[in-house]
């Protein structure tokens, strides 16, 4: 388990994580979320020992990561935009990640690649972003490192090899029940499909809450003519009409989104879960509000 | 120590060493006979002897020194490098002194196959040691030219890992790059320093002085002998020796600044190994000046016609060095992308680099017509 505590991380004065606290279990997939410059990239720094806190820790089953090799050899870190050297080669990659990761395997990296369609033969400076993003994903993949931290993990990648990651992830989860990943990205609904928790980086602070907690609704309605035409009294977050259809998101309770509609008599009405998407963008308008 | 990241450093680096050493030792070999053929051309004698060897030789290494955090591909020079370094298993302090005992082991190659060209390289042409004293400066030269290396890399490496950004890392290179050159031609001087000392201590009057020696020796001259019309003579040219390196600190700062202004709003990680040829080689121009200056101001100090003669011999070793860095830089970055002012700066420095080496060489001419007072090695 990595459990965060109390800390603080700034950069020429600016703070960027707040005395945070979280804790992120074993065997799980956890998305981070969060606005540009929110914070991230800089946590999943800490977290992988590249960054000295300020103050407060990060433990990995009570171990500090920070100058600690043994930690440290639990952790697989994929930044956003590595950098291996202007004329690298896969084979660098493969030298690399096998001299220090024990359980690196060269033979399920060929494999991966293969699979993810890189051409191995090429430097890593010929490839496109999203080729290159591929052949890295595909080093995580082959690390079995116990934690596996992915910064933008979906970045250029095409919808295909998106959904192939996707599987190898779920895959490599019901593998190794031990293994546990975090990965940082903008992609919620990529994250949706996968993730067993997320975590908010907002203003310095992490709340893993703003999913479930916050108490927002999206409601499904139809009627049989256009139904209300004044929503104003559920102070909705969003309001999509199409003809006899409508949706909205409130904050509202489910009981009294369901006395408010009642008097109108809708054909259906359908309280359904948010995707992490809108559970994101609609907690920013509210807050906004 | 890193064990794993020695092995990746021994791995990933040797394929651009092998480069690099084979380009040292092509211009270990080329500089001195192109030497030679200046001599034979100018004054119809010949130069290559190991000093002159030396001579070559030492800018070579520590210059070499200073660029191999560059070429180590280490883990500072940007965000995206230390993502990859720093997030592997192992300490900074490991990883450090990894870098420095790498470091050692190269350097130590270096000097060693350098020496050994040029130990055979002077025996093969028959015109090697002259004698035993000559033999003892050179070899008593090499500790201090390998330990000139070491701190060079080792200071190359710290400078970077402390710095904040691109813009202080490089002109931290830049310093520590021209720091131990700068005290190998203090206490170095004409590479026979240590042998004065050995003289000294033997009881033997020295022959040559070296910066540092000389500075101290106006020194005491002006305290107990102010009178004197040549030791006040002798304090003032060791002023211009010494004005004439604050003038070199000066200029590097200057260089930096003007250099750096540029690239700092530039992308770090793919503009600095692109440019830092252009750099150096701007330095290494701005060495070349400042050696001429400095051994004009001893060449009158010591009344010796050998420190003139010595002075062609050193701007022209560093021309050459240069030259070799600019090509060499270019040919391993073969993508380097030189902009149409770098060309034209490099241009103008060899230029400077040619104007002020011919100058220098008739003053010499002018002070000495006969080539039969030059110092044969």
């Amino acid at each position: 388990m990595i459990e965060i505590t109390n800390l603080t991380k700034s950069y020429d004065g600016q703070v960027v994580i707040k005395n945070c606290n979280a804790k992120i279990q074993d065997g799980s997939i956890n998305g981070l979320v969060g606005e540009n410059g929110a914070g991230k990239s800089t946590l999943l720094r800490l977290i992988a020992g590249v960054l000295k806190a300020d103050s407060g820790s990060i433990l990995l089953d009570g171990e500090e990561i920070f100058e600690n090799p043994n930690a440290k050899s639990k952790i697989f870190f994929l930044a956003d935009e590595p950098y291996f050297g202007k004329n690298a080669h896969i084979r660098d990659l493969t030298m690399l990640y096998s001299i220090f990761f024990d359980g690196f395997t060269a033979q399920e990296f060929k494999k991966n690649l293969i699979r993810y369609h890189v051409d191995i033969d090429k430097p890593l400076n010929s490839f496109s972003k999203g080729m290159r993003r591929k052949a890295y994903l595909a080093a995580a993949l082959a690390s079995h490192a116990d934690i596996i931290l992915i910064d933008e993990a979906f970045d250029g990648l095409d919808p295909y090899s998106r959904n192939e990651f996707k599987k190898d992830l779920i895959e490599l989860i019901d593998k190794n029940p031990k293994t546990t990943v975090v990965i940082a990205s903008h992609s919620l609904r990529e994250l949706g499909d996968i993730c067993d928790s997320y975590s908010l980086v907002d203003n310095g602070q992490i709340s893993d809450d703003f999913v479930e907690a916050k108490n927002l609704h999206k409601v499904h309605l139809a009627f049989s003519d256009e139904g209300p035409a004044d929503l104003s009294a559920l102070k909705p977050l969003m309001v999509k009409r199409d003809g006899h259809f409508l949706v909205i998101v409130t904050d509202e309770t489910e009981v009294r989104i369901r006395a408010f509609f009642s008097q109108y008599k809708p054909l259906m009405l359908d309280i359904v879960p948010l995707t992490v998407e809108e559970a994101f963008i609609y907690n920013k308008e509210r807050e906004m509000l | 120590m890193s064990k794993k990241y020695f092995r990746y450093l021994m791995k990933s680096f040797w394929p651009i060493a092998t480069v690099y050493i084979t380009l040292f030792a092509i211009s270990l070999i080329a500089i001195p006979f192109v030497i030679d053929l200046f001599c034979i051309l100018l004054f119809r004698i010949r130069a290559i002897g190991f000093s002159s060897y030396m001579l070559a030789m030492g800018p070579s290494c520590i210059f070499l020194s200073g660029l191999l955090p560059l070429l180590m591909h280490t883990r500072y020079y940007s965000k995206n490098r230390s993502d990859v370094i720093l997030s592997m298993p192992m300490n900074r302090r490991q990883a450090f002194i990894t870098e420095g005992l790498f470091g050692l082991a190269l350097i130590t190659t270096l000097l060693v196959f350098g020496y050994a060209i040029g130990c055979g390289l002077c025996n093969a042409l028959g015109n090697g040691y002259s004698t035993l004293g000559t033999f003892e400066a050179d070899l008593l030269d090499l500790p201090l030219l390998y330990l000139a290396c070491l701190i060079t890399f080792l200071s190359s490496t710290f400078a970077v890992s402390v710095a904040n950004s691109g813009f202080q890392a490089v002109v931290m290179i830049l310093i520590v790059n021209a720091l131990p050159a700068f005290l190998y031609s203090l206490v170095g001087g004409s590479f026979t320093s240590f042998s004065n000392l050995f003289s000294m201590f033997s009881g033997e009057s020295p022959n040559w002085l070296s910066q540092s020696e000389v500075f101290e020796r106006a020194l005491m001259f002006v305290v107990s002998d102010s009178a004197n019309p040549e030791s006040l003579k002798m304090f003032g040219n060791a002023m211009i020796a010494f004005l004439c390196q604050f003038l070199f600190w000066g200029g590097m700062v200057v260089l930096a600044f003007f250099e750096f202004q540029k690239i700092k709003s530039e992308n770090l990680g793919t503009v600095i190994p692109q440019r830092f040829g252009v750099v150096n080689s701007l330095t290494l121009m701005y060495m070349l000046a400042f050696a001429l200056m400095t051994q004009l101001a001893i060449a009158d100090l010591s009344n010796s016609y050998l420190y003139a003669y010595e002075f062609i011999l050193f701007a022209f070793a560093y021309f050459l060095i240069s030259v070799f860095y600019f090509v060499s830089i270019f040919i391993v970055r073969r993508k380097a992308k030189f902009r149409k002012d770098d060309w034209i700066r490099f241009a103008i420095a060899i230029t400077a680099g040619i104007v002020v080496g011919v100058a220098m060489f008739g003053i010499t001419r002018a002070v000495n017509p006969s080539p039969d007072n030059y110092y044969y090695y």
